[in-house]
């Protein structure tokens, strides 16, 4: 009897087995599609016209409905809240909380006239009084995610129910900017919260604001769904809901839509290596769209760094710059999707772009020279060549797990290593690669990110402050011509002498090259066209708010 | 020796066993002679054009090419090597652990034998694959670190036999007389017990030569393995995550098929040597659980009831 139950038990552990491990390839991507969000679809009081719903599949939603701590799921939090002045475009945008705004000769008064008749979602009213209380506790409460962009507000009073004053200890030459993601919340959430307090709220209450969607519910991995807000200033949304699926991998992103699960991808959420499969699907629209996105290697510039002497030295840097092979890793990471890039403000940035930057090409004929040059040298014949002390060129390259990264980092190691640099790639998980950075315990690191609509972030990140705890430098990179140019452009109000600054600036950085740039990959996103038309493209994400609210049904 | 001639003479009666070795040849030449079979070298690089990423089996490239443009059977040819020598490294070292641990509990008894062994069902009943998980995520990636992790976590069911093996063999008169002319424990374990379960030791160790090819590939599809190294479960990661939705099977399904024809070869000739050295199994031969366990990775799960008494009579 015992027997024949372990033999029962050993069949169905290996028919569950095999059957698992036939159905890999194709099933376990989709398992992950939340069910549950279908229900409120079809509410049982249903009116003859269904409800309009858009089913948005990411690969992740956010990390909390509280922004005051949230980094993340920033196109959401656009529909949710809105800002004095929203964002449109790579260095465009609109009027948002402020219908028009004006400054003063001295460049300090700033006066905005804010919109008459808005509510938040929990009606109270957002007049001007409450637009400058919710700018003043930013600053009070010191919110980390954004209380930054408005380093230099020295006095915000609401003058009567539409007219905000903001008073500047420094002229700016980039207000919209500035104002652009600093959200508007309100006082009847907020008000009676302490700092500790409002660092632990994680209800769903600190999503309201006055955007054109409403938070309904949020359910953490699994999916989160917003409801037009009718009484939105602007205009009355067409599409009435908004459900965010949450999919483990890009691959079942890719396979929800085509399985129409989904109508539209997010950004960042579909691999280049789908996007052949997705174009030649029917019904299908890919548009491909310009993005700020920036991948880079990070050389390690701290002077405290654990890194090794001989990666100080130019000739080094720019040997490096002359191996890799940017080319390759647009082919095969981005299939083409994507441009080499030479100066950290890449192209799609207009003209803060330095066009006058010629890159470094990959030459390894000439990064040899100017290693040899330098007089570096192979004694051993190892094909590696060895700094003055005797040390080998070999550094310590790290990068995140994740197999295009993978792809990447071997691109550029088997670069390096025709220089006669050793460079082999560690990848780890993202918390282990952050915890190396308080110390600066590295010498190269692949990474990416994205640019904000203006210059100024980009440029922020290399100054000295940034190095400190919780600051924004992943180089280590200070340099005091550098910090004089950066406080400069920051109150340069005219636009051509701001962007003669921004572009000695990228100079400086091309030439000391505490980032070598690599690519600028587009943004890809799918939807279904058959169900869906009308999204904007000039934002570089078609969920982006502006984008968005021109959706509507195909019918 | 003559026991060795004995046990060749009925493993070349075994047709499955001769399979399994004509399979496990064929791996064994493509690891040895990669260079000289592959058509491409896989770790020199190759300037592509999008077209080549993913380009499906043609002329020059008779599996196509994978996710950044290089030849897959070349990579499937060289992905050999590392899954060999994970393969017979580790389970040499966790043939050494187990015989060791195995040996020393079942000779001396008493408190040692309960230490070592409460210490094993303890490794026994953790579940592999997290603590491999928790373990490379702490130590890092390597190849080394791989074969390290693999060979601490699976010397356990070696252990478990070699000192059910020794509680009966130490028992017996041989042990008893060498005993009595004052032989030391040390040249007793050596001399007079060790050959009597090496037979059995062998067998076993092959049979965790494929656990441990399977359990590299796993960690390596799961994207812990060294990417730097060509293998087998490294092609499965990139293709898993690179591959599908392009629908490139034949970057999926060759290294796939390799894990399966390697590991099955090595099943074949385990079993084949097992019953050969443990004729218990014999009065079993219609079916052997353990032989599906070993091919599953989840061998803690059925040993109780399927381990050797604890003393033959």
């Amino acid at each position: 009897m015992k027997h024949k139950l372990t033999i029962l038990l050993t069949l169905m552990m290996a028919t569950v087995l095999i059957l698992s491990a036939c159905g890999g390839g194709q099933e376990a991507p989709e398992a992950p599609a939340p069910a549950e969000p279908e229900a409120p679809a079809e509410p049982a009081d249903a009116p003859a016209d269904e409800p309009v719903t858009l089913d948005v599949g990411t690969t992740y939603i956010w990390d909390t409905a509280n922004p005051t701590f949230g980094w993340y799921g920033y196109t959401i939090r656009y529909m949710i809240y809105d800002t004095l002045v929203e964002e449109m475009g790579i260095s465009d945008f609109q009027p948002g909380l402020a219908e028009s705004w004006d400054v003063s000769d001295d460049g300090l008064v700033w006066t905005f006239k804010i919109r008459e008749g808005v509510k938040f979602h929990d009606g109270t009213v957002c007049d001007a009084n409450a637009v400058a209380w919710s700018l003043n506790w930013t600053l009070e409460q010191d919110v980390e995610t954004f209380a930054f962009y408005l380093y230099n507000f020295e006095e915000i009073v609401a003058l009567d129910d539409t007219t905000l004053q903001v008073t500047l200890s420094s002229p700016v030459g980039n207000m919209e900017y500035l104002l652009m993601y600093v959200w508007i919340m309100p006082e009847s959430v907020w008000g009676e919260m302490d700092y500790d307090a409002m660092m632990e709220f994680e209800d769903l209450s600190a999503a309201i604001g006055t955007g054109p969607y409403i938070l309904k519910e949020w359910s953490e991995g699994e999916y989160l769904i917003l409801e037009a807000n009718k009484d939105y200033w602007r205009t009355t949304p067409v599409i009435d809901q908004i459900i965010y699926h949450e999919y483990a991998t890009e691959d079942a992103v890719v396979q929800a839509l085509l399985a129409g699960e989904i109508d539209v991808t997010d950004t960042d959420s579909i691999p280049a290596t789908a996007i052949q499969t997705l174009q030649d699907a029917d019904n299908v629209e890919v548009p491909i769209m310009g993005s700020t996105t920036i991948d880079e290697l990070i050389i390690n510039s701290h002077e405290n760094g654990s890194q090794p002497a001989s990666l100080w030295d130019p000739a080094v840097r720019l040997a490096m710059a002359y191996g890799i092979d940017k080319q390759q890793i647009v082919t095969v990471a981005y299939l083409g999707y994507a441009d080499a890039l030479g100066p950290v403000v890449p192209a799609s940035m207009g003209d803060w772009h330095n066009s006058d930057i010629v890159d470094i090409p990959f030459d390894v004929a000439a990064g040899n020279k100017v290693l040899d040059d330098a007089g570096y040298v192979d004694s051993d014949g190892d094909g590696i060549r060895e700094y003055s002390d005797g040390s080998p060129l070999e550094y310590r390259f790290y990068g995140t797990d994740d197999s295009t990264v993978a792809r990447i980092m071997e691109i550029i190691a088997d670069g390096l290593e025709q220089v006669g640099i050793s460079a082999p790639p560690t990848l780890m998980d993202e918390d282990s690669l952050i915890a190396l950075y308080p110390a600066f315990d590295f010498d190269l690191v692949y990474w990416g990110w994205g640019l904000d609509p203006d210059p100024d972030f980009a440029m922020l990140i290399f100054t000295c402050d940034q190095r400190e705890e919780g600051g924004w430098s992943d180089s280590g990179y200070c340099d005091e011509t550098f910090e004089e140019k950066y406080v400069e452009q920051g109150i340069t109000v005219d636009h051509e002498a701001r962007r003669a600054l921004i572009w000695e600036m990228q100079e400086q950085l091309f030439n000391d090259r505490p980032y070598i740039l690599l690519t600028n990959a587009k943004n890809i996103q799918a939807y279904r066209s058959d169900l869906f038309t009308g999204f904007g493209t000039a934002t570089g994400d078609i969920l982006w708010k502006a984008a968005l609210l021109q959706g509507k049904p195909a019918r | 020796m003559e026991s060795q001639n004995r046990i060749w003479t009925t493993f070349r009666k075994k047709p499955m066993a001769l399979v399994g070795m004509g399979m496990l040849a064929v791996a064994l030449i493509m690891a040895l002679f990669a260079p000289l079979l592959a058509p491409y070298d896989p770790n020199e690089r190759v300037d592509v054009v999008p077209s080549d990423i993913l380009a499906p089996p043609g002329e020059g490239h008779l599996l196509g090419r994978d996710d950044a443009g290089k030849d897959v059977l070349s990579s499937l040819i060289y992905g050999a090597r590392v899954s060999l020598i994970v393969g017979f490294v580790s389970s040499f070292f966790s043939m050494f652990i187990g015989t060791t641990v195995g040996l020393t509990a079942g000779y001396y008894g008493g408190r040692v034998s309960n230490a070592l062994m409460r210490f094993t069902d303890f490794l026994m009943v953790i579940p592999d694959l997290p603590l491999m998980l928790v373990i490379i995520s702490v130590w890092g990636r390597g190849l080394w670190k791989i074969i390290l992790v693999i060979s601490i976590l699976y010397w356990t069911y070696t252990a478990r036999l070699v000192r059910s093996q020794v509680l009966s063999i130490k028992e017996r008169q041989f042990v008893l007389r060498a005993r009595a002319l004052g032989a030391s424990n040390y040249r007793i374990i050596v001399r007079h017990i060790l050959p009597q379960v090496m037979p059995l030791i062998i067998a076993q160790a092959v049979l965790d030569i494929s656990s441990s090819i399977i359990a590299e590939s796993t960690l390596s599809f799961l994207g812990l393995g060294d990417p730097t190294l060509i293998s087998w479960g490294m092609m499965l990661n990139f293709a898993f995550e690179r591959a599908i939705s392009r629908k490139a099977w034949w970057f999926l399904l060759p290294p796939g098929i390799a894990i399966v024809w390697v590991s099955l070869a090595i099943i074949l000739i385990g079993n084949a040597l097992e019953e050969i050295v443990n004729p218990r199994l014999k009065t079993h031969h219609l079916f052997n659980p353990r032989n599906m366990i070993s091919l599953m990775l989840a061998k803690p799960l059925l040993v109780e009831s399927e381990s050797p008494p604890e003393v033959t009579p």
